[in-house]
């Protein structure tokens, strides 16, 4: 791809950026309840005063209009400051910087777990498309996938964690106590990436070249891996975008479950909590994080076709 | 970030197995093992917060605390008398105690805390927050007499102090452990039995027991584990990973029964101060009308919802005052259904009536409140009353209530300090905050005199009795009506021992707790 | 395969629609004094729950919003999401810049932050509802097919199409658009069951069925308490909406093996 449409890209996702905070800063005001009095009133425990309110609201500049706010959060985090949080008072990148790890950890740890058998489920029912384990495994899969990951992570950490003690029920510690979690976070995705592999496999394998490479006699295995796999691929190289460009935001359910001390919890906490400066440099991550894997996942279009170039016009 | 993860995993790692080295070599020594108990959050809010941990660790101590009927009782204050006019109180404190540090408690120590909390006041909490203001109305001066005393100058006579300075709002810390701003400038250093050693934001903290503790010493070093939902929490007592747990809504009733089918298990139940209550909008029809008001609350059967709901769990509440207060009168609890109905049909006649019946969302983490709202749902049906019931959002509850965009509001209320009137003038008080913002409209000159009255009283035997009667007036006014007290449910495994709760008092002996 | 999902869901909404006419009992009759009935007894052939309604009944009626909602919801993401992303892969230029835009700005805020800025403007009702469902449900859609698209629009077929002077919405119509029924079916029905469930997650916001009417997904949510000790009340809405979800992933992957005669060959056959 020439350099121009690298910068063209990249000018993109700058405003596209920008974009995500605007917004972000406009949707956070349509929330329900006045964010000041939340965080002063601890679940309705307490009345702040009208004083309390008011100096609050000064001392963090929440009276000013709301393209000020915006301007002066921008210009703060230009600068690096991304601000200080308005429950625990430290800073939003410590916050942040503390909790993250661990999410990456176990959205890696997920990921492995979605995508070994999300791929090798793929392939292996499309290879027996039609037969009867082709069919218990649709029914399996779809019973797991049907109910809520809470319910699927209640039963693992009772049978798994309780009753036969191979894993410990929760925390984060050795790799034992990684595998629950990364394998209830990752088997939702890990179900309909076979799924959708699957389908995309079938549908590449009915095409008329698939036919000639097999009467030309190449085996059955080199077909598929040579000549179907990188076509059926698209859509699961795009679900893995997304899925990755989300890591970042964990799953505060499993988070929350296995007392897994991630920045999902965190997310869900500041929103809840109104505790904007955390929720804003959220955002902020997230975004670039999306915009990031979008971006790498049109590299990786232009890898397997290299005449598939987002952007091109048609005429 | 790869090498973070990097560096970090492979700490945890070597650390696991140090821990690992270390167990087998106590469990050689034959030392005591680590007692684990988890809670819902994060009992360590840190530097930034008032008190840096919960008073439940016990790290820090407090100069009045709370015995187990619920008055204020010696703790790092001996004794203290107040004068004729209430305005000047003198605390005699207790001789012979240090700090974590090994600095020694003393006047000029206390002085230096009181300076403090003009600094740092008014300081967010997720505890209770800190506001001079509140808990020392009028302070004017903090000095120290001699080495063990310290007079405190109200401009107002100020007779419920001790009351007000109840565990969160008298706790001491050694001069050294502040920043300039006021907060801490590291790991507090109380003078408890228990030192932080370690913490772990939102994962765990760590107490070892203070070897040079002016009282009796703790026995076992302690793991404070954050465990966010309480069926992981179960799982983890039934495998053993932790023995007990602590703070509020440390067990759901139901998962509480659960597990003291097994054997291995008992139970000890700690009041709270907390209890629920519905807030009745009385600004506007139909709950405008006291008969009708009262029809809810005589319909509602508060034992049914205890013994079926909360498996026996809770105490019913006839007066609006916790009983975990010491002035809550024992005020007789009713329920009659066919009298309700009759004032029901005096309101409404053969009309039904509609009302918005809303609650907050967070509730049911901790409380079967769905089924409950269904409940008086129910009930209310059979009066005429078409309850539509909403779960709302935190913040959208709040916003509902303030705009009086409800006719029935059920939620959940802890007392903040010991001294009832606090929470009369929220909810009872005519002009009071609560009492207007949230649209409950009860106007009684009575209680407002009384309860203003009281703030000056010095006789406590007098107070007792202002108290009893603004009781009985709001019970009357049926806008804010109790429903039933709080219990937590501490499941703690068999093998921990000296696990006990300490009634009113709110608290849990720690320090004598260890693993067999 | 797609006769089995039809029947499967013809079955069910069936059963949801005719609900007055099928419920032995009123399901929102409580009735304390048989709370916690098990199931597989007379009258209360499914047990009771913790306040003594029938659960046959509230299965009943528990999946006529959750049906309509869903279907109404899958048919909404699917064309919109298909769609924009048809726009943006085939055409490209500033299309694809225009539609990348929203998509990514969805992306990057969390989805709570959009459900609750909406209760904060828009009052509770069927159309908050179905907005709230809908509102960050199609973007990944629309990402994945413009993905495809991409890849198509370089195929032989469309390329001789266009060369023979065909125009832009004929390739998109006759070419581009079947290739992506594959795809979007399992995506598509993936998502009908995501919409059953988040209807629960959306109750507990103020939005959606609010007690004490019942839905399925709550109804989930409801039996936490219960999974031990009454089984009985997580295990019947949990098989319901597998059933359903069974369905419409039949149907959707069996609309793939109807609309061509090629897709029924796996590679074993050929």
């Amino acid at each position: 791809m020439r350099h121009y449409d690298w910068l063209q890209r990249f000018l993109q996702m700058v405003l596209t950026l920008l974009g995500i905070t605007v917004v972000a800063f406009l949707l956070r005001e349509a929330i329900p309840g006045d964010p000041v009095e939340i965080l002063l009133g601890k679940e309705g425990l307490f009345q702040p005063s009208p004083e309390e309110v008011r100096l609050f609201r000064t001392r963090f500049g929440l009276d000013r209009p709301l393209f000020v706010q915006y301007f002066r959060w921008l210009g703060d985090v230009l600068r690096g400051d991304l601000g200080r949080s308005f429950v625990t008072k430290r800073p939003v990148a410590q916050e942040i910087r503390e909790r993250l790890p661990a999410t990456l950890l176990l959205a890696l740890a997920g990921f492995s777990f979605a995508v070994l058998i999300g791929l090798l489920g793929g392939v292996f029912l499309a290879f027996w498309s039609g037969s009867i384990v082709d069919h218990l495994v649709r029914v399996v899969t779809l019973l797991f996938r049907s109910m809520p990951t809470f319910f699927v992570a209640v039963v693992l950490i009772t049978l798994l964690g309780e009753r036969w003690r191979v894993f410990p029920t929760s925390g984060m510690g050795s790799w034992r106590h990684l595998v629950l979690p990364a394998v209830v976070s990752g088997s939702g995705f890990g179900i309909l990436i076979m799924r959708l592999l699957r389908t995309n496999l079938l549908q590449v394998l009915g095409n008329d070249y698939i036919l000639a490479a097999r009467a030309r006699g190449l085996s059955a295995w080199k077909v598929l891996l040579k000549h179907a796999f990188p076509n059926g691929f698209v859509s699961v190289l795009t679900m893995f975008g997304l899925y990755l460009g989300g890591i970042l935001g964990g799953s505060p359910v499993v988070e929350t479950i296995f007392a897994w001390p991630g920045a999902g919890r965190l997310l869900v906490q500041a929103i809840y909590g109104r505790d904007f400066p955390l929720l804003q440099a959220f955002v902020l991550v997230f975004g670039v994080t999306y915009v990031a894997m979008q971006m790498l996942v049109d590299v990786c279009y232009f890898f397997l076709n290299p005449q598939v170039r987002p952007g091109k016009r048609i005429v | 970030m790869h090498s973070f993860v990097h560096r970090r995993f492979f700490l945890v790692v070597l650390w696991s197995l140090l821990v690992f080295l270390l167990l087998v070599c106590s469990a050689l020594a034959q030392e005591r093992p680590e007692v684990i108990i988890a809670g819902h959050r994060d009992l360590v809010p840190g530097e930034n917060d008032p008190y840096y941990t919960s008073t439940l660790l016990h790290v820090w101590e407090p100069l009045v605390t709370r015995d187990e009927e619920g008055w204020p009782a010696p703790m790092l204050a001996e004794s203290w008398e107040v004068s004729e006019d209430g305005r000047v109180w003198t605390f005699h404190l207790r001789r012979g105690v240090l700090f974590q540090d090994l600095t020694p408690f003393n006047a000029e120590a206390v002085v230096a805390n009181f300076e403090r909390y003009r600094r740092i006041s008014p300081a967010n909490s997720p505890f209770y927050p800190f506001r001079i203001h509140e808990t020392y109305p009028g302070l004017k001066e903090v000095t120290a007499i001699d080495e063990y005393t310290v007079r405190l100058t109200f401009e107002e006579p100020v007779p419920a102090l001790p009351f007000l300075m109840v565990n969160f709002g008298s706790a001491m810390f050694s001069p050294r452990n502040f920043r300039e701003d006021g907060f801490f400038n590291g790991f507090p250093i109380g003078t408890g039995p228990y030192r932080l050693v370690e913490h772990k934001k939102d994962e765990y903290c760590r107490l070892e027991p203070f070897e040079h503790y002016w009282g009796q010493k703790a026995i076992s070093p302690i793991r404070v584990r954050v465990i966010p939902q309480a069926e992981t929490r179960f799982s983890a007592l039934k495998a053993e990973e932790i023995f007990g747990v602590i703070d509020i809504g440390a067990l759901t009733p139901a998962l509480a029964m659960e597990l003291l089918k097994d054997e291995r298990f008992a139970v000890e139940v700690s009041p709270s101060t907390i209890a629920h209550y519905l807030f009745m909008n009385g600004s506007r029809p139909p709950f405008d009308d006291v008969r009708l008001r009262k029809a809810v609350s005589l319909a509602i059967d508060r034992e049914f919802i205890v013994r079926e709901l909360y498996y026996g769990y809770g105490e019913v509440m006839g007066t609006i005052l916790s009983p975990a207060s010491p002035f809550s009168v024992p005020l007789p609890i009713e329920h009659d259904l066919a009298e309700a109905r009759r004032l029901a049909k005096e309101v409404l006649g053969e009309k039904r009536v509609q009302v918005r019946f809303i609650f907050p969302s967070w509730s049911l983490e901790r409380y079967p409140y769905k089924e409950q709202a269904e409940y008086i749902q129910s009930v209310l049906r059979e009066l005429g009353i078409d309850a539509q019931i909403q779960i709302l959002e935190g913040g959208a509850f709040n916003e509902a209530m303030k705009a009086g965009e409800y006719e029935i509001a059920m939620r959940n209320q802890g007392l903040p300090n010991a001294e009832p009137n606090t929470i009369f003038t929220w909810y009872v008080l005519s002009d009071g905050a609560g009492n207007v913002e949230y649209h409950l409209n009860f106007k009684d000159q009575e209680a407002d005199a009384l309860i203003l009255q009281a703030r000056r009283e010095m006789d406590m035997e007098k107070r007792f009795q202002m108290y009893a009667r603004v009781q009985e007036i709001a019970k009357e006014g049926y806008h804010w009506i109790p429903l039933f007290n709080n219990v937590d449910l501490l499941v703690y495994n068999k093998r921990l021992k000296g696990f006990r709760s300490l009634g009113k008092k709110y608290d849990v002996t720690l320090w004598e707790a260890y693993l067999e | 395969m797609m006769i089995t999902g039809l029947v499967l869901l013809v079955v069910i909404g069936g059963a949801s629609l005719l609900a007055p006419f099928l419920s032995p009992f009123d399901p929102l009759e409580v009735r304390l004094n048989n709370r916690f009935a098990p199931p597989f007894q007379r009258p209360h052939l499914l047990g009771t729950d913790a306040l003594g309604r029938d659960v046959l009944s509230r299965l009943l009626y528990g999946g006529r919003l959750s049906l309509l909602l869903a279907v109404l919801s899958t048919l909404i993401t699917l064309s919109v999401g298909m769609l924009l992303g048809m726009l943006a892969g085939y055409f490209g230029g500033w299309v694809d810049g225009v539609v990348s835009f929203v998509v990514n700005t969805f992306l990057g805020i969390p989805d709570v932050v959009f459900t609750l800025a909406l209760l904060g403007v828009l009052r509770p009702g069927f159309g908050t509802l179905l907005l709230a469902l809908n509102a960050g449900s199609w973007v990944g859609l629309a990402r994945v097919a413009r993905g495809e698209v991409l890849f198509l629009r370089e195929s032989g077929f469309v390329e001789g199409a266009r060369a023979m002077g065909a125009g832009a919405w004929y390739c998109l119509l006759k070419h581009i658009l079947p290739n992506l029924f594959p795809t979007m079916g399992v995506l598509g029905s993936l998502r009908f069951g995501g919409f059953v469930l988040e209807l629960a997650a959306l109750s507990y916001l103020g939005i959606g069925v609010q007690p004490p009417f019942p839905d399925w997904a709550v109804m989930l949510n409801d039996a936490r308490p219960y999974l031990f000790t009454h089984p009985h009340l997580f295990i019947f809405p949990a098989l319901i909406i597998t059933v359903v979800i069974l369905g419409a992933n039949c149907l959707g992957e069996g609309l793939r093996d109807a609309l061509d005669v090629r897709f029924q060959r796996g590679i074993g056959e050929s």
